[in-house]
């Protein structure tokens, strides 16, 4: 009897773990590469014509650990330049652009987005990206107002060389806002304390610096929190009311001069009014006549 | 005899009337899914006494056998029985006759599922009236820059947690985190005035979805953060609607069923936010993580009243709104009762855990 109930028991742990292990899979299947071939590396230069244009040139590194024949379709999502390729246990480099969009063409500030997702046939690969290498080369006119990736910048020819470098990680959209008339203003959020209680009074902090070359005149500075969590401290403050829904409380100030090179700190108080937790504080912004010229970084709390 | 010592025979009378001699069975939830294993704690409950032996039965096999309490068993993930009930029984042995003891569990799963409405508004399959804000033409599942969002959420979700893909696409609740953690990473709120004008100024001048302004989930991700006559700080924009629309749609795009994920709206009409099913159970979703919401009511603006969703629509705010989501997400799914009528509360642990 207590045979037969072990067996009872196996049988069943086995049919619904195969039964799950089907499910599972078949999700899988669908969505994602489990095959032999490994995306080793992406290397990408974003360099920028006369016009400001952006020239993307891209590469993908591939290898299989498979000693037979390997077929499969690499390249970037979307792109029509994904490449099918054949190749035993040996490393293959496809050169080929990711898809990309640009906004503000008509603009001096303007923005690139490239969507840099690697798929094998089509599906995500199981492993992250081995490696990857992007720089984004500006020109000594042009200036960074914002990139969503982690980046670092140094300076190389009379030129800012942005460079973004990961390590077994996926590539998903890449997202670059920049200036082509050499007009940017760095800003660098911060708030104290780091944690927020509820009924506690937080310091945010701006340091804004003009990376031009020519002084920046009535700079629009605004920030937005959330005004269920939040209530003002001060002054600067205005309550929207949506029509239908939504609440925000949005914080603005002008600055009327900051001259080439300088550096400015502005500061002003929130109250919470719960514990904030799980969440993000947006991205403040300078704005001359209506013109962005400048992103923060966003709080992670 | 005491009167205390005899109103305490009355009751243990009346209890044993009541319940009768059975073991008990107790779940490390109530809720489970059907990624997530279960474990079974059997004790003799009102059994008198030592018993001799202690079992438990699952749909019908008996799973564990031992001679005492207490009886501990971990099962599943019961994959196989996905949205449907797992019927369990304990019983305990004493003196040739066996107690027994019943129930059943939902075993929720809304993964795979990756069919779709297809859009039918008016305006090149987008609303053009209050009437046209449905699922279907809002979440624009047959637009790809959705799918390329929706795998984008899954990777950034995976390089943040080191979960890998297989984990992160293959558990429901993963899913669910994923979403959250790319909107909030990636959209910001913008006020509906500026969202029009943008709409307008980016060649949708023509898009007139009527009430509030939702906008559809692919025109958040191609045109909302563009730099033509806007300044946006994030790389999307939108106001609440627009970011509960858009993690709708991913998750919809990621193969989470529809039944899965509401969009809600309470009672005084100030909030948009999501209503999903998350640890088995329907929580909240709204800006930040998903862990943000899900213990108990803070926010007035999380009182829920209205809601719809793929199957149930269009958006609005009305009986019919109210009784999508009364109706369809009272805490659990399968009819698992959770205490009481339904109302917003039932939507935080400490209220239906």
């Amino acid at each position: 009897m207590r045979t037969f109930l072990i067996a009872c028991i196996i049988i069943i742990t086995s049919l619904d773990y195969i039964n799950s292990q089907v499910m599972k899979d078949s999700i899988v299947s669908q969505r994602i590469y489990n095959g032999p071939c490994e995306i080793l590396m992406v290397e990408g230069t974003i360099t920028f014509d006369n016009s400001g244009d952006p020239i993307p040139q891209f590469s993908i590194s591939v290898t299989s650990n498979s000693q037979q024949l390997i077929k499969a379709k690499v390249g970037f999502v979307n792109s029509k330049q994904a490449r099918s390729i054949e190749f035993t246990n040996e490393i293959k480099q496809i050169e080929g652009n990711p898809t990309f969009r640009l906004s503000g063409e008509n603009q001096n500030t303007r923005s690139i987005i490239l969507d840099l997702a690697v798929l094998i046939d089509g599906k995500i690969p199981s492993q992250p990206i081995a490696n990857s290498t992007i720089s984004i080369v500006l020109p000594d006119n042009f200036r960074l107002i914002n990139c969503n990736m982690e980046y670092s910048v140094s300076r190389e020819n009379n030129q800012n060389v942005i460079s973004i470098n990961q390590k077994k990680k996926y590539l998903s959209s890449l997202v670059i806002i920049y200036s082509i008339d050499g007009i940017g203003l760095e800003i660098e959020k911060s708030i104290e304390p780091k944690n927020i209680n509820a009924n506690s009074q937080i310091t945010v902090n701006l340091r804004l610096t003009n990376t031009s070359s020519v002084s920046l005149t009535n700079v629009l500075i605004e920030d937005n929190f959330d005004s269920r969590d939040f209530s003002p401290v001060g002054e600067g403050f205005t309550q929207f009311l949506g029509k239908e829904n939504d609440r925000r409380l949005i914080w603005t100030k002008v600055i009327s001069r900051i001259s080439p090179g300088q550096t400015i700190e502005i500061t002003f108080a929130i109250k919470s009014n719960f514990s904030v937790e799980k969440t993000k504080l947006s991205a403040a912004i300078a704005t001359i006549n209506g013109r962005l010229i400048g992103v923060s970084n966003e709080i992670i709390l | 005899m005491r009167t205390r010592n005899k109103l305490f025979i009355f009751y243990t009378i009346l209890t044993f009337l009541f319940y009768g001699c059975k073991p008990f069975i107790r779940l490390n939830t109530v809720h489970p899914d059907s990624d997530k294993t279960v474990s079974f704690t059997i004790t003799r409950g009102t059994v008198i006494g030592p018993v001799d032996e202690i079992n438990l039965e699952i749909e019908g096999e008996t799973v564990a056998t031992q001679p005492d309490e207490p009886l501990e068993y971990l099962g599943g993930p019961y994959h196989s029985f996905s949205n449907r009930k797992l019927n369990f029984r304990a019983m305990a042995g004493k003196s040739g006759r066996n107690y027994v003891n019943s129930n059943w569990v939902y075993i929720a799963n809304p993964k795979g599922q990756f069919s779709h409405e297809s859009p039918n508004g008016s305006n090149n399959g987008y609303p053009d009236n209050s009437s046209e804000q449905t699922g279907a033409n809002l979440y624009r599942l047959d637009k790809s820059i959705v799918l390329t969002h929706a795998n984008n959420a899954v990777m950034e979700f995976s390089n943040s947690t080191g979960l890998s893909i297989i984990e992160v696409y293959g558990v429901a609740d993963n899913l669910v985190a994923a979403v959250a953690f790319y909107v909030d990473q990636h959209m910001s709120w913008r006020a509906d005035s500026a969202n029009r004008r943008i709409f307008r100024e980016n060649g949708y001048s023509d898009y007139t979805p009527g009430w509030d302004f939702p906008q559809p989930a692919d025109l958040t991700l191609t045109i909302s953060g563009n730099l033509d006559n806007a300044t946006p700080n994030d790389d999307f924009q939108g106001d609440c609607e627009d970011h509960a629309i858009l993690r709708a749609a991913l998750l919809r795009a990621l193969g989470f069923a529809s039944w899965g994920i509401w969009d809600a709206i309470d009672q005084n009409i100030t909030h948009e936010y999501n209503i999903v099913m998350y640890e088995g159970a329907y929580r909240i979703m709204d800006y930040g993580l998903i862990g943000r919401w899900l213990n108990s009511h803070t926010w007035n603006s999380h009182k829920t009243h209205y809601g719809w969703n793929e199957d149930h629509g269009p958006r609005g705010v009305n009986s019919t709104n109210n009784n999508f989501i009364k109706n369809n997400t009272d805490n659990f799914p399968g009819d698992k009762p959770c205490d009481g009528a339904w109302n917003y509360n039932k939507y935080y642990r400490i209220k239906c855990k």
